[in-house]
C-alpha cells in the first residue's frame, strides 16, 4: 500500500479524490436513509406503546416497512460500499479501474432505493395504487407493488456491479504484484462479496422469478413456502453482509485506534472463511415454525448455526487481544488497568468497543432464537426485535457511525466539528439501546408480540413476571427516543463539519499486524477454493428441503402441509399397508 | 490519563448504568423476585451518580501518567 498513506503524510482524499467522491456519496445516501428510518423508528416505538400516536393504526405497516427497510437495506448497505470502496482503493493503493463504471454501480443502487422507497411511502396515499406493505420480510403472501421489486432488483444488481469492481482492481493489482497476499482489507471485501453474490441466488430467484410476475399479474400464484424459503436463503446470510464490514473495521482500524497493532492477520482470515462456508446454509433457523419443512432438515440448520458462533469468539479474542495490546502500549498495566489506559474520549474507539459489547449479549440472545426447541418460546414474540437491534441496530449501525468519525475526516481533510457530541452520541445510543431493547427481550418473553401496532388484546392481559407491561411499554418509548436523539445528533455532527474549515495533517495510518499474513498458509488465499465449498455446502443444505417443498406444492402452487410434520410420514407408512391389506381382505372374500 | 479518565467516567457510568438496571430483569426473570420500578431507577441513579462524582473528583481510581492520543 502507498508509502504516503501509510507514513501518514496524506489522507485518502488526497491520494484518491475521485474515489473520495464516491465514497462520501455512498455515506451520505447511507446518512439520509438512517435519518429518514429513524423518524419511522421513533413513530412505530411511540405508537405501539401507546405514548405518542400521530399515524392510523392501519398505517403500521407501512411505517414498519419503511424502517425496516431504510435501515437494513438502504442504511446498511450504502455505508458498506464505501467502506469497501475505500478499503480496497487504500489496501491495494491503486485507483478503481474505471470511475464511470464506479459511478454506474451507485447510481443503479440510488434508483432501486428510491424505486423501493416510493413504492413504500406510495402507501401512505389513498389515490394511488402504490403499496408496498410487505415488511422487510417480503415473502409471499404479501404482495407488493412491482415497483418495489423492481427496485429492490436494481439495487441487488448495483452491489453485484460494485463487487465486480472490486475484483476488477485485485484482478490487476495481482498482475502486478503476482506474488504478494491479497491485502487483508482486500481480502475482506472479495470473501464478503462471495459470499454475498451465493446468498443473492435465493432472493434473485424469489424476487425475478415468482413476486415480481406475480405483483405483474403474469402468474395468478406462487408457493408462499417457496418464496419464504428462497427469502431466508439470503435472509440471514445478509446479516454477515452488514456485520463483515463492522469486523473489517473491528480487525483493522479499532486497533489502530486503540493504539496497538492487530493481534493476528491469519486469524482474521480464518474467521471471514468461515463466514463464508457457513453464513448461507443456516437460513431455515428463520423458519421452525414453518409447516412443510420437514424437522430433519430444521436439524442441520441448526447445527449449522451453532458452528456460525465459533467466527464470532475468534473475533472476540482477536480484537480484544488487539486492544489490550494497544493498551498497553500507551502505558496500560495490571490484570484489567490497562481498560483505563484507552482512548475513551475518542468517539471512534468508544463507539466500536461499545457496539462490541453490545454484540456479545446480541449473541447470546441469538444463540435463543437458534435453538430449535426454545425458539418456540420466543417465535414472533418482541424477543426477535430486541435481538436484532442489538446486532444490526447496535453491533453494526453503532460500528459503522463510529467508523465514520475516524474516517470523515481523511474523506474530506476536515475535521470532525464536534467529538465530545460524537462521544455523547455514541453514548446515548448504547444507553438507548440497553433500554429499548432489555424491553424486548422481557416483553417478548412474556409472549408479547412482534409487528403489530397493537399488541393487546380484547379480554387478555401479559403477566408480568415483575414489574409491569406499562412499564416495559414505558422503558421502550424512553430507549427509543433516546436512540433518535442519538441518529440526530450524529447526522447533524457529520453534515456540520461538513462546513469546518479545510486543514492538513489529518492523515491516520493503518499499522501492520503483529503476526502478519505471511504467518498465514497460502490456501487461505485461495479464495476460488473456499468458493467452492461454500458453493457445495448450500447445494447440501438446500436442494433436499427445496424439493420436497416444490414436489408437494408445485413451484407455484399453494404448498406446505399441515403442521405437525409427524402426519405425512404416518399417511404415508400406513397407505400402502392399508392398501395392501385391504386387497388381501378382498381376496378372502372372493 | 487525565484527559481519559475524563471521558471514561461518563462511559462507565453509561456502562454500570446498564448493567445495574439490566440486573432488576434478571432478578424478576430468573428469581422472580419484583422489586418497585421508581425506587429501583433511583437508587441505579445514585449509585452512578456517586461512583461518577467519586470518579471525578479523585476518591476512588488513582491517577496514572498521561498517554492520550486523538485521532
Amino acid at each position: 500500500m502507498s508509502d504516503a498513506l501509510e507514513a501518514g503524510a496524506s489522507t485518502f482524499v488526497d491520494q484518491f479524490p475521485a474515489e473520495s467522491k464516491v465514497v462520501r456519496a455512498a455515506l451520505w445516501s447511507s446518512f439520509l436513509s438512517l435519518a429518514l428510518g429513524a423518524v419511522f423508528g421513533i413513530i412505530q416505538s411511540l405508537h405501539r406503546t401507546d405514548v405518542l400516536r400521530v399515524f392510523e393504526s392501519a398505517d403500521y405497516y407501512t411505517i414498519l416497512t419503511a424502517h425496516g427497510v431504510l435501515m437494513v437495506v438502504s442504511f446498511t448497505i450504502f455505508f458498506l460500499v464505501g467502506l469497501f470502496t475505500w478499503a480496497v482503493v487504500r489496501s491495494l493503493d491503486r485507483p478503481v479501474e474505471n470511475i464511470r463504471y464506479t459511478w454506474t454501480w451507485y447510481g443503479l443502487m440510488v434508483t432501486g432505493s428510491l424505486m423501493a422507497v416510493i413504492a413504500i411511502l406510495g402507501g401512505f396515499v389513498d389515490s394511488t395504487s402504490l403499496s408496498a406493505d410487505v415488511l422487510f420480510t417480503f415473502y409471499a403472501p404479501l404482495q407488493a407493488h412491482p415497483l418495489f421489486y423492481g427496485g429492490l432488483a436494481i439495487f441487488l444488481i448495483g452491489t453485484w456491479l460494485a463487487g465486480a469492481d472490486w475484483f476488477r482492481s485485485w484482478w490487476a493489482w495481482k498482475q502486478d504484484n503476482p506474488d504478494e497476499r491479497i491485502p487483508l482489507q482486500t481480502f475482506m471485501v472479495l470473501v464478503t462479496m462471495l459470499m454475498w453474490y451465493i446468498a443473492s441466488i435465493g432472493i434473485t430467484i424469489a424476487v425475478v422469478g415468482f413476486l415480481l410476475p406475480w405483483s405483474l399479474g403474469l402468474i395468478d400464484q406462487v408457493n408462499p413456502l417457496l418464496t419464504r424459503t428462497l427469502f431466508w436463503f439470503w435472509g440471514h446470510p445478509v446479516v454477515y453482509f452488514w456485520l463483515m464490514p463492522a469486523y473489517l473495521l473491528w480487525y483493522t482500524v479499532l486497533p489502530k485506534i486503540a493504539g496497538g497493532r492487530l493481534f493476528s492477520d491469519p486469524l482474521a482470515r480464518v474467521v471471514f472463511v468461515l463466514f463464508l462456508l457457513l453464513s448461507t446454509p443456516v437460513g431455515i433457523h428463520h423458519q421452525y415454525l414453518d409447516p412443510g419443512i420437514a424437522d430433519g432438515f430444521k436439524f442441520i440448520a441448526m447445527t449449522n448455526t451453532m458452528f456460525l458462533l465459533l467466527p464470532s469468539l475468534l473475533t472476540a479474542f482477536t480484537v480484544v487481544a488487539s486492544v489490550e495490546h494497544g493498551a498497553r502500549q500507551r502505558g496500560g498495566t495490571g490484570l484489567f488497568g490497562w481498560l483505563r489506559a484507552l482512548p475513551w474520549r475518542d468517539p471512534a474507539f468508544t463507539g466500536m468497543m461499545l457496539a462490541g459489547l453490545m454484540f456479545a449479549a446480541g449473541g447470546f440472545s441469538g444463540m435463543i432464537n437458534a435453538g430449535l426447541n426454545i425458539n418456540y418460546l420466543v417465535h414472533n414474540t418482541l424477543w426477535v426485535p430486541g435481538h436484532f437491534h442489538l446486532t444490526v441496530g447496535t453491533a453494526v449501525a453503532l460500528t459503522f457511525m463510529a467508523a465514520t468519525y475516524w474516517l470523515w475526516p481523511q474523506l474530506t481533510n476536515r475535521r470532525l466539528y464536534s467529538r465530545p457530541i460524537g462521544l455523547a452520541q455514541v453514548v446515548l445510543w448504547f444507553v438507548g439501546m440497553a433500554l429499548m431493547s432489555n424491553a424486548m427481550h422481557v416483553a417478548g418473553l412474556l409472549g408479547v408480540p412482534r409487528r403489530t401496532a397493537e399488541p393487546q388484546y380484547e379480554g387478555f392481559a401479559f403477566e408480568p413476571m415483575f414489574g409491569s407491561i406499562a412499564e416495559l411499554d414505558i422503558q421502550l418509548a424512553v430507549g427509543g427516543t433516546i436512540l433518535f436523539v442519538s441518529t440526530l445528533l450524529f447526522v447533524v455532527n457529520i453534515a456540520l463539519s461538513s462546513g469546518t474549515p479545510r486543514v492538513s495533517g489529518l492523515s491516520s495510518s493503518l499499522p501492520p499486524a503483529l503476526s502478519g499474513p505471511n504467518d498465514a498458509p497460502q490456501v487461505l488465499d485461495n479464495i476460488k477454493l473456499w468458493f467452492g465449498i461454500a458453493f457445495v455446502l448450500v447445494i447440501l443444505a438446500y436442494t433436499l428441503p427445496l424439493a420436497s417443498i416444490v414436489s408437494r406444492g408445485g413451484l407455484l402452487g399453494p404448498g406446505g402441509d399441515a403442521f405437525p410434520m409427524i402426519a405425512a410420514p404416518i399417511k404415508s407408512t400406513l397407505t400402502p399397508i392399508l392398501s395392501v391389506s385391504v386387497e388381501w381382505l378382498g381376496g378372502l372374500v372372493a | 490519563m487525565k484527559q481519559t479518565s475524563s471521558a471514561g467516567v461518563p462511559v462507565g457510568s453509561a456502562v454500570l448504568f446498564v448493567i445495574l438496571w439490566e440486573t432488576r430483569s434478571a432478578l424478576g426473570m430468573l428469581l422472580r423476585y419484583d422489586t418497585n420500578v421508581v425506587s429501583y431507577m433511583l437508587a441505579t441513579m445514585v449509585i452512578v451518580g456517586l461512583i461518577a462524582i467519586g470518579l471525578n473528583i479523585g476518591l476512588i481510581g488513582r491517577e496514572e501518567p498521561a498517554n492520550d492520543e486523538s485521532t
